[in-house]
């Protein structure tokens, strides 16, 4: 792997350090340009990024759910509405605690939360994605049936001061930026976490397939219902910075549009990855405010970016460097291909069995 | 491999290889049964004498090989022109639909005939009476065998050339077993060529006129059902040495 | 505000138009496991279709009846080439695909056709004595010829080689193919049934809804509650559950406000949906 002689390149160090401190050390470099780059350009960069990784945590919620877990979990936006309408409407009431607030978004998002981990245990696939797509329409009607706590169409402010926000300004200066780029990375780094323990491992080997999962002991239901709840605080974190950022909420953060949102930035950037969803977020949103101010066609490059994801990157941009990678792995010899063709395989080898049993519901 | 010579055979696998992914399950088959002749293919668990029979009607992907129906390679169509030029498949699992009625069953077996429909009704509800009694009821809410049964006379309302069977004999009762097994004899009767998996000694003893044993992929042997007096000599020739 | 018997007509007008979209929709569940997010904007076409023919024909019968060919057919084959690439892929994929598909129609229906309103007035103008109110009679010819097309789509489903072969590969799909149904072509025929409902939907109300190019997404939304409520896949239960929620609809605004019978209904709905669940065993018990 080395040059056969000669200085080596820091590249060439950090690709010799053992994978997980490569790794770590890395993801900390990225974070720290985070951190700088975007202060130093100054102006409304560090607010535009803000607004990213709010929308790269929802994202990152639904890939766990949707990716990880495979759970096609049409809520995910629900939870995230429901956390942020939960701060505005306890400031209404003249709650200003910020940590209250916090408390008050996160368990708002956690019982939505419990309510899908309970539907992933009586029902599964398209039943399961239809009831949570349901219950995300029924909380969008909400505000117009609670018009006086919820505000109607006209949404609803938060009240208060910067207080509410533990004091940081989102308009003004860094702080708040650098705040909400610390939380984005202890989300993702414990998401990281979980996902690499043996809870975590079960889980994509349910998400894999729950039947052979199932036939080797593990409590599925179980599984669901805590990676769920997991997927829901890390929405519900998302939501509850969401209107820190913009003090405001309306009927839409409720609805089945930023569940879609969520689920096309993490399969543009790698449904089964961490930082994916991160980079979609950013990435699509970017795209699209740029393409929205310089034309009105914004629905057509929207639906034609979805269609190209679909066809072309259905693992994201992140899935193509991987292979890309594995490929370069591959080509030196490594061992890291095997590992996945057998993967393949057994993909392969599922698909390829067709079997006879009737669907009893379709009646047609 | 000793057989019996069948100068041309109206069915014949050739080099029959099949593979889930990395898989490869079945190793090299070849077979051929004749015009009007039921023959059994046996084996223990596993040996892949299901995917056989599913390679056969075009169900596995990865597979290589030649499927010559009176002499037309099959292997390159899909499953409906197979069964629409004459294989039919009765699986080992509930396939019948379920919402519809044993009639309509039976008559979707029927529909790319071209004669006289009501007569295969006829024929099916005489082969199996206890269908006619529930011609109306839904086949979903048959019992197990009976919907064992409904697959059958489905499978033979297609009047194919060839009909493959799995397991028709799996969890009946001795009396549903022998009406299964008058079935595919009168079946050849009329033509109608049979090649079928059980493990039902009596089943292969009235039915069939050939058996081919399979082992770990390849067929290891080929005997008349006259060979053995009791299902454990049969079982013998598979359950053999290296068991 | 209006009589009982205004309001169960108005329902049934409602009603039989969603049965129509809805039902179009339950079939490509039941047959293809697919759920189309542009069936309602195939919805918006069909309006748009007829407008565009009236324009050419000045006839009103014969451009509903171009409409419904034009969405069925072409929007049927649209529909499949965008859709079966995907078909051995994860449901999401084909969520997201139809979804792209949906916003690529309105954009280019609002660039095409513009973004205001094309209002359309009914070919028959008369109206009937009901009650002390006067109704339209083209509404109840809606109501008519709604009611016809399911009633054909029913006969079709149960006598129909077609419509056998649909149910067939809905409930078993390969044991049909091993039975010599040609799946590809069900396929197929799916897909363009399903279009074509939609489009006779949404021409048959243009008179009384007009056309603009977001007037399939109220439609669209309300037809996935019906084909969930009525049981996914069930063209029949689509139906009935459809004309069924118009009319609760219709005569529940008279007492509470229309917000709160919707989500009454979205509970009503998702407490069925779990206990229908419940009674699913296999996979379930996970």
């Amino acid at each position: 792997m080395t040059p056969s002689g000669g200085a080596r390149s820091p590249v060439a160090r950090i690709g010799a350090l053992p994978t997980g401190y490569a790794r770590a050390l890395i993801v900390l470099l990225i974070i720290a340009a985070f951190a700088i780059l975007p202060t130093a350009y100054g102006d409304y960069l560090p607010q535009q990024i803000t607004g990213y990784l709010v929308f790269g945590l929802l994202a990152l919620s639904v890939a766990l759910v949707a990716g990880f877990a495979r759970l096609l979990n049409l809520g995910v936006g629900a939870t995230f509405g429901v956390s942020a309408y939960a701060v505005a409407i306890a400031t209404q009431h003249h709650i200003f605690n910020p940590f209250l607030l916090f408390a008050a978004a996160i368990g708002c998002g956690l019982l939505v939360s419990g309510l899908f981990g309970v539907y992933s245990i009586v029902a599964s696939g398209i039943q399961y994605m239809m009831l949570t797509f349901l219950t995300t329409l029924a909380f969008f009607s909400l505000p117009l049936a609670l018009p006086k706590v919820m505000g109607g169409d006209n949404g609803l402010t938060v009240k208060g001061d910067l207080g509410v926000s533990f004091g940081l300004n989102p308009l003004l200066g860094n702080e708040f930026y650098w705040f909400v780029l610390a939380i984005t990375a202890l989300c993702a780094v414990l998401s990281w976490y979980v996902l690499d323990s043996q809870a975590g491992k079960a889980v994509r080997a349910m998400g894999r397939n729950p039947v052979r999962a199932a036939a080797m002991g593990y409590q599925v239901s179980t599984y669901r219902v805590a990676l769920t709840l997991f997927s829901g605080f890390i929405a519900s974190i998302a939501g509850w910075l969401y209107v820190l950022q913009n003090a405001f909420v309306f009927q839409d953060l409720l609805g089945i549009q930023n569940s879609l949102n969520g689920l096309l930035y993490a399969l543009i950037g790698g449904v089964d990855t961490i930082v994916g969803p991160l980079l979609g977020a950013g990435g699509l949103r970017f795209f699209i405010e740029s393409v929205s101010r310089h034309s009105t066609q914004s629905s057509l490059y929207i639906g034609a970016a979805l269609l190209l994801v679909v066809y072309f990157l259905p693992e994201g941009v992140l899935g193509l460097v991987r292979r890309g990678w594995r490929r370069l792995q591959a080509a030196r010899g490594g061992a890291v291909a095997a590992v996945t063709e057998e993967e393949a395989d057994t993909a392969a080898a599922e698909a390829a069995f067709v079997g006879f049993e009737a669907d009893d519901q379709r009646a047609l | 491999m000793p057989g019996i010579a069948v100068c041309t055979a109206m069915f014949e696998l050739m080099g029959l290889h099949s593979y889930y992914g990395k898989s490869h399950v079945v190793q090299g088959i070849s077979l051929n049964v004749g015009d009007g002749e039921a023959v059994g293919l046996v084996g223990r668990n596993g040996v892949g004498k299901t995917t056989t029979l599913k390679s056969i009607v075009g169900l596995v992907a990865g597979t290589k090989g030649r499927v010559l129906l009176n002499g037309a390679d099959m292997a390159s169509r899909p499953t409906h022109l197979r069964a629409a030029l004459g294989i039919g498949y009765v699986p080992e699992e509930r396939a019948v639909f379920p919402n519809m009625t044993v009639e309509e069953n039976i008559r979707i077996g029927a529909m790319l005939l071209s004669g006289n429909r009501d007569s295969v009704l006829t024929t099916a509800y005489d082969l199996f009476p206890l269908l006619r009694e529930r011609r109306s009821q839904l086949a979903g809410t048959l019992s197990g065998g009976q919907q064992k049964m409904l697959g059958l006379a489905r499978g033979l309302a297609l009047r194919p050339k060839l009909l493959l069977v799995d397991e028709p004999s799996e969890g009946l009762m001795p009396i549903n077993m022998e009406l299964i097994a008058r079935a595919l004899l009168k079946a050849t009767d009329e033509g109608i060529s049979v090649l079928v998996v059980d493990a039902s000694f009596d089943l292969l003893r009235i039915a069939c006129k050939r058996l081919y044993v399979m082992d770990n992929g390849i067929l290891t042997g080929s005997y008349r059902p006259g060979d053995f007096s009791n299902p454990d000599q049969l079982a013998a020739t598979y359950l053999g040495a290296g068991a | 505000m209006h009589e009982i018997p205004v309001q169960l007509l108005n329902g049934l007008v409602v009603g039989s138009s969603l049965a129509l979209v809805a039902s179009g929709l339950a079939l490509l569940f039941g047959v293809l496991d697919i759920i189309n997010f542009a069936q309602g904007d195939y919805f918006m076409l069909g309006g748009y279709a007829l407008w565009l023919s009236l324009r050419f024909t000045g006839n009103f019968w014969l451009s509903m009846l171009i409409a419904a060919v034009v969405v069925g057919v072409a929007g049927g084959l649209l529909l499949m080439a965008i859709v079966w690439p995907l078909l051995d892929r994860s449901h999401a994929l084909v969520l997201l695909a139809t979804l792209g598909l949906s916003l690529i129609l309105e954009q280019l229906a609002t660039n095409f056709f513009g973004g205001d309103t094309k209002l359309i007035r009914p070919p028959i103008a008369a109206q009937i004595p009901v009650g002390t109110v006067h109704y339209p009679v083209y509404d109840l010819m809606i109501i008519a010829v709604g009611l016809l097309v399911l009633m054909g789509g029913f006969m079709f489903l149960k006598y129909a080689k077609y419509g056998i072969w649909l149910r067939a590969v809905a409930q078993n799909r390969t044991m049909a193919a091993a039975l010599g149904v040609p799946v590809p072509r069900v396929y197929a025929l799916a897909f363009i049934a399903s279009s074509a409902l939609a489009g006779i939907a949404g021409s048959m109300l243009v008179p009384v809804t007009s056309v603009y190019p977001t007037v399939g997404s109220d439609v669209i939304l309300r037809a996935f509650i019906v084909v969930v409520a009525g049981g996914l896949g069930n063209f029949r239960g689509a139906a009935l559950v459809a004309l069924l929620l118009g009319e609760v609809e219709a005569l529940g605004s008279i007492v509470i406000r229309p917000v709160e019978v919707e989500i009454l209904l979205f509970a009503l709905v998702i407490v069925l949906l779990v206990v229908r669940s419940r009674r699913q065993s296999a996979l379930v018990r996970l």
